[in-house]
């Protein structure tokens, strides 16, 4: 007898016929692409995305969907778009786009503002300048999100972090630091952090300094010593490194790590300063901008040579507060004296891959990927990322990129259902 | 209708018995390759043939060709060489080239069963069938009717627009 069941047809069994969990075990096993496609079906296959049944599944075969870095948000008439480049199959990936229930951001502040990710989950402030910060985390690819409660102290805070701290499960540590706000000292030293557990800010050790921090950033997570690094004032007044240690919620109160100079001679003025982390390795990427004074000049002020210089310095943290910095890359851009690089920092460099760096420009948005891999790095051995497809110029919102990845898993963002946080 | 799996007589054999009433006889290590009926074995032995309700002969009988298969894969003998795991996979695809009804019962039935790698293999299967393909396809493939609401159509096409730009 052929065993392709006669009963089995007399019984007629069907697709539909399987209970839920068990259609979600298939449809677990889509590609990313395929999966968005599979929702025009039916009903079911709609739900299936907020299905717990699908949601585990999920998070078994793919504990990681994509990882896009780096990645372009656009808003447009309450839809939330969101661009990113993969590395592994080398092309712009675009995300379902979604909406509710996060509010459109002022446009203006919304540029500034940092945006934190980490492992699917993005953070970041959706609130006017004229209100409170209102923090949100959401994940892109389900749409759900959630308002953090208020902090303790309201603010708009420089630094914000998100640490997942159980991949997979919706368990996550904020980190919302100093405030912008010109004339409020008190406040620009204040740290609070936010545990998805206990559902609370809790105030943590103030900043060493008063505005210390004061560029928009989320700093860089260092693994092995559980440190959270940003990019300020220190102590000594000058720029270097901050590091707040987040098991004894305190900030290093006396530690100075200052910043590579760039030439002895000719000072230069540092237009950006970020903390970019990739694979472990901690790097500080540079604009330094250098005007080299001519005497007799036969430039006029405007032309007289200046010099734009991107480096990578590798940041090694050692025990006992100890650290080594080396130079990676240095790169030369021309520049005229007309252009104010500081108006607005174009540049951001972000981790591409298990160990490249991306320099990408945000206003033009291309890219160069150098492998940091190597012991000296070749600036003329780099890699231009393709053209984004599709962009609406007008409507893009070019975010500070840096240190930010998004490997998407699909976490339960919905509280327990006893719990009221606020929506 | 018997099934033999592997007789080997220095083994436990265990006695199924389907929804529709046939009995199947089995080594212990194949029926084993099912954590459900591991645990029913390791309750109440073999001695008692074990009623299988909500599973048909014909997709009993194709569940315990993958266990006696799989089993036999695990074991070692000195005169014929270890089967590869090239070989596992093609044996799986010809498996799994069946009607898609067979398949859901399939599922269904590894899952009763709890047969992690068998339910995983018909779960990609029927996945394989419906990678890249179009609603419209998906729809067709699965026998499934299309259940939106005018506006829900409406809506679903606003938010997918971008995946067909």
């Amino acid at each position: 007898m052929s065993w392709m069941s006669i009963s089995d047809l007399a019984n007629g069994r069907t697709w539909d016929s399987l209970p839920s969990e068990i259609q979600d075990l298939v449809l677990a096993r889509l590609d990313l692409t395929d999966l968005y496609n599979v929702v025009r079906v039916c009903r079911s296959f709609r739900e299936a995305l907020f299905r717990d049944s699908f949601k585990q599944a999920r998070a078994r075969l793919h504990p990681l969907e994509c990882t896009l870095s780096p990645s372009l948000f656009c808003v447009e008439r309450n839809w939330w778009h969101l661009w990113g480049f993969d590395w592994k199959d080398h092309s712009w990936r675009m995300l379902p786009p979604f909406t509710c229930p996060i509010p459109v951001p002022d446009p203006d502040s919304f540029r500034k503002f940092p945006v934190a990710g980490k492992h699917g989950l993005i953070c970041a402030n959706m609130g006017r300048s004229s209100e409170p910060a209102k923090l949100y985390i959401f994940n892109p690819l389900t749409g759900e999100a959630q308002q953090l409660p208020s902090l303790n102290y309201p603010r708009h805070p420089v630094v914000i972090s998100l640490q997942v701290t159980t991949p997979g499960r919706a368990d996550f540590r904020v980190i919302a630091v100093g405030s912008a706000a010109v004339g409020n000292g008190h406040l620009s030293r204040k740290t609070e952090v936010y545990c998805s557990v206990s559902r609370r800010w809790e105030v943590a050790g103030d900043v060493p300094g008063e505005f210390s921090l004061n560029e928009y950033q989320t700093g860089v997570f260092c693994e092995t010593q559980n440190l959270l690094l940003c990019t300020g004032f220190m102590v000594d007044g000058r720029k270097g490194i901050l590091a707040f240690d987040v098991v004894t919620s305190e900030w290093r109160a006396r530690w100075v790590c200052p910043f590579l100079s760039l030439h002895l001679r000719s000072p230069s003025s540092r237009v950006i300063d970020q903390l970019v982390e990739c694979n472990g390795v901690i790097y500080l990427f540079s604009e330094q901008v250098t005007d080299f004074s001519m005497p007799m000049s036969a430039f006029s002020e405007q032309e007289s040579p200046r010099c734009v210089t991107h480096c990578i310095d590798k940041l090694n943290l050692w025990s006992e507060e100890g650290y080594t910095w080396t130079r990676r890359l240095t790169k030369q851009l021309s520049a005229r004296k007309s252009e104010d690089p500081s108006e607005h920092p174009k540049f951001t460099c972000v981790p591409v891959g298990k160990h490249n760096l991306c320099i990408f420009n945000t206003d033009e948005l291309t890219g160069k990927v150098y492998d940091m891999s190597k012991e000296t790095v070749d600036i003329s051995h780099n890699e231009s990322l393709p053209t984004p497809p599709l962009l609406r110029r007008s409507a893009m919102n070019c975010l500070n990129l840096g240190c930010y990845l998004l490997g998407a898993v699909l976490p339960d963002l919905k509280p327990d259902e006893d719990v009221n946080i606020a929506l | 209708m018997h099934f033999q799996g592997s007789p080997n007589m220095a083994e436990k054999r265990v006695k199924l018995i389907s929804s529709d009433n046939d009995e199947f006889e089995v080594d212990e290590a194949v029926a084993f390759e099912s954590e459900t009926l591991r645990n029913m074995i390791q309750d109440t032995g073999t001695n008692v043939p074990i009623s299988i309700p909500n599973v048909s002969s014909d997709i009993l009988a194709k569940v315990l060709e993958y266990c006696s298969y799989h089993a036999e894969t695990m074991e070692t003998h000195d005169d014929k060489p270890p089967i590869t795991d090239a070989q596992i996979r093609e044996w799986d695809a010809d498996f799994v080239d069946v009607h898609p009804a067979t398949l859901y019962s399939l599922i269904l039935a590894a899952n009763y069963l709890n047969i992690k790698n068998l339910l995983d293999l018909i779960c990609q299967a029927v996945a394989n069938n419906i990678r890249g393909k179009t609603a419209v396809e998906i729809r067709k493939i699965l026998h499934i009717q299309d259940d939106f609401t005018y506006e829900e159509e409406m809506e679903i096409r606003r938010e997918t627009k971008w995946a067909f730009d």
